[in-house]
């Protein structure tokens, strides 16, 4: 069964790219290139797709807003974010409302397809970067009620923001490389349990929270 | 005077402009006085201590004889300032390599009767050169390393040229250095020379091409100032001599910068108000004095972006429209082909990195050392992913809330990347480290690798790359450490003093 891949993404001409890039790519096949973040939402549950690439800067509704309303609607599907620069505030935000990755434009075609594949294995792959902002974000929103990393979650999560691939992590703890991964995706599923509600009504208003 | 501006309409002390004649006399006085005010307000940065115009004449003179006159307050090692020395040079004769007449020339500090540094040409170098340094050279090896005497040739190379790295002295081919002397008491001074620097409105001691910057140390305490010239041949000319405290006092001021185009400025401005009040004109002119200041913070800002977009965007743009459009006409040869395209390829997504990062720089939501941290962790993260090295970030998580300008964050940026492209290509590391550390107001970044180092005393590493690296961190009131060993890998730290905490 092949991948079936969205695009959301205003740049016509990156946007006919994409679309070559997946068609062309063997496993993967583009099920729907969208314009605009209205326009996803209206047409990509008419074309389920199980990823979908969604730019950050989208003319009206913002890439952030789109991705929170694309996991309402259909929790199932992977959203990964595709940005121009570094932008850590809204990749942050994507990534609370449920985006499982994002990728920098400048990122090669190769690995543009391999993170897709990776993301649709159910891996949750956590960049350096990316786990920084999660420290940042535990530390800064400490609030008794909401879950907190366990131990061994913010020993994986720390050396993963020293630069350590999983396989080394898994070495340094004792730990097989599936269990470092599932911490990771309980890590990110904590992140957006906790930031969902905050987040949601930071968004949407506070009546359409869910 | 009916015509009253709304905005003073609404002063209380408006009657006063209904004035008689010999006040408004008195106003035209006053805008003299205001228009020199705004001269001095403009050129406060520094001042030329003194000027020589010359010319002198040294030929074979041994000592020669002090032109300074005590004119300017004498350094010694115990000193901790900034002097900026110019000068033209116009040499007599040729110097040509080989020739059995050896010959030195150029401005030599004199120290209580003993020779301190000189700059123009040593005795053993071919081309110019600055003599009676102490130091290692920052940048070249000694001219003439292999006889000890402390010669450093000076980088000459003109920009946008394929002239070589030095300049050797011709006849009637004149000339202009100018060099900072940074004193640090009890130690040497860091000398750094600019070979015909760009001293036309606008630019600074910044803005100069690197390829025609040199830096070492010397010993450059002085009381006098020779003009010297021994050995064979027939002697140089020297003119126009100045010392001053900054470089922008060498540089021409724009148009609008000239005294009198200030002056006409602000008494058109006068005129225009029809002679309103004092207040107001003093406010309009600070205004007035504040955003001509602004408009030439934000020229220099302008200035730098236009050249990192032609430097980093278009030359490689132009390389890529040079390749896609090469003659492809062997297109059955499909290898040339997909070089072609691996080529293209791999330009454009340097391009596209180098795009981001300017963006990132200009964009004054970025204006934070968080900032600066998570983006140089994204960067490194993503230069070294497909290569063979593994890099690891020692970056603490939180940090206290500095601002850094759109120029510290650009240097810096450009700084670390030349550091990881130096590893990526020369180290033979499999593990790197990019450290960041904050200790008193000082900022150290830290690029350290486990590769194959190099023996400082023997080899001169990096090449331009180091040399960029010291300009960038150089131009931002920072320096550039470098510790190696051969075997031992290597390590190059940027540090640099932070602005106060807001």
């Amino acid at each position: 069964m092949s991948i079936a891949v969205a695009i959301v993404e205003d740049g016509k001409r990156l946007r006919a790219q994409l679309v070559a890039l997946i068609n062309g790519a063997r496993g993967l096949r583009c099920v729907g290139a969208y314009a605009s973040g209205e326009q996803a939402l209206r047409e990509l549950p008419g074309h389920p797709a199980d990823v979908v690439l969604m730019d950050l800067n989208l003319p009206q509704m913002s890439g952030v807003e789109c991705t929170g309303r694309l996991k309402q609607l259909l929790p199932a599907l992977q959203v990964v974010i595709l940005t121009m620069y570094d932008d850590s505030e809204r990749i942050f935000q994507a990534l609370e409302m449920g985006a499982s990755g994002y990728l920098l434009k400048s990122t090669p075609p190769g690995d543009i397809l391999k993170a897709i594949a990776d993301v649709r294995q159910g891996g949750a792959p956590m960049s350096s970067y990316i786990a920084r902002q999660v420290v940042q974000f535990f530390a800064r929103r400490a609030s008794p009620k909401a879950p907190q990393l366990a131990p061994r979650e913010e020993a994986v999560l720390a050396l993963v923001a020293q630069g350590y691939l999983n396989k080394e992590i898994a070495e340094q703890l004792g730990l097989s490389l599936e269990t470092v991964r599932s911490y990771l995706k309980s890590i990110y599923e904590k992140l957006q349990v906790r930031s969902r509600t905050e987040a949601a009504m930071k968004v949407f208003g506070p009546s359409k929270a869910g | 005077m009916g015509h009253a501006l709304p905005v003073a309409r609404g002063l209380g002390a408006l009657n006063k402009r209904r004035t008689s004649r010999p006040l408004g006399r008195r106003r035209r006085a006053r805008a003299w006085w205001l228009a020199g005010l705004l001269g001095c307000a403009l050129h406060a940065s520094g001042a030329v201590l003194w000027r020589g115009p010359g010319p002198w004449e040294a030929h074979d003179n041994g000592a020669g004889v002090d032109v300074l006159h005590g004119e300017v307050k004498p350094q010694g090692n115990t000193s901790s300032s900034t002097l900026f020395f110019k000068f033209s040079v116009e040499p007599l004769s040729d110097a040509i390599t080989g020739q059995t007449k050896l010959y030195e020339a150029g401005l030599v500090l004199y120290e209580r009767g003993q020779e301190r540094l000189g700059v123009g040409k040593g005795l053993v170098a071919h081309a110019y050169s600055a003599f009676n340094a102490t130091g290692r050279g920052l940048f070249l090896e000694p001219a003439a390393k292999s006889h000890g005497i402390g010669e450093f040739d000076l980088r000459a190379q003109p920009k946008d040229s394929n002239a070589g790295l030095l300049e050797v002295p011709l006849r009637g081919i004149v000339r202009t250095i100018l060099f900072k002397v940074h004193y640090a008491p009890g130690d040497d001074a860091l000398v750094t020379v600019w070979f015909q620097p760009d001293l036309t409105p606008g630019n600074t001691e910044f803005s100069q091409w690197p390829g025609q910057i040199t830096q070492f140390k010397a010993k450059a305490a002085f009381d006098e100032l020779h003009f010297c010239h021994r050995g064979g041949g027939e002697g140089w000319r020297f003119s126009d001599l100045a010392v001053a405290t900054a470089f922008e006092d060498f540089v021409a001021p724009h148009v609008w910068q000239q005294g009198w185009v200030v002056g006409l400025a602000a008494l058109l401005g006068l005129g225009g108000l029809g002679g309103s009040l004092w207040l107001l004109e003093r406010r309009q002119v600070r205004r007035r004095v504040l955003k001509l200041e602004r408009a030439r913070d934000l020229d220099q800002e302008r200035a730098r972006i236009a050249r990192d977009l032609h430097d980093d965007l278009g030359v490689r743009l132009a390389e890529i429209s040079l390749l896609a459009n090469q003659d492809h006409g062997r297109a059955d040869n499909r290898e040339h082909l997909a070089q072609a395209l691996r080529k293209i390829a791999g330009i454009a997504h340097e391009t596209a990195q180098m795009a981001d990062g300017i963006v990132w720089a200009v964009n004054p939501r970025n204006d934070t050392l968080h900032h600066l941290a998570n983006y140089l962790v994204q960067f490194a993260e993503n230069f070294f992913r497909p290569t063979p090295i593994r890099c690891r970030l020692d970056v603490p998580v939180q940090l206290p809330p500095y601002r850094l300008s759109s120029e510290l964050r650009h240097h810096l940026l450009l700084a670390v990347k030349e550091a990881c492209h130096n590893a990526a290509r020369h180290s033979g590391a499999t593990e790197l480290w990019l450290r960041l550390n904050l200790a008193e107001a000082t900022l150290v970044i830290s690029i350290e690798d486990n590769g194959r180092g190099f023996d400082p005393q023997t080899v001169a590493e990096g090449g331009d790359g180091l040399l960029n690296m010291r300009t960038r961190m150089t131009s931002v009131g920072g320096r550039v450490e470098l510790a190696a060993a051969p075997g031992q890998g290597m390590r190059i730290q940027l540090v640099v003093p932070l602005p106060p905490e807001e």
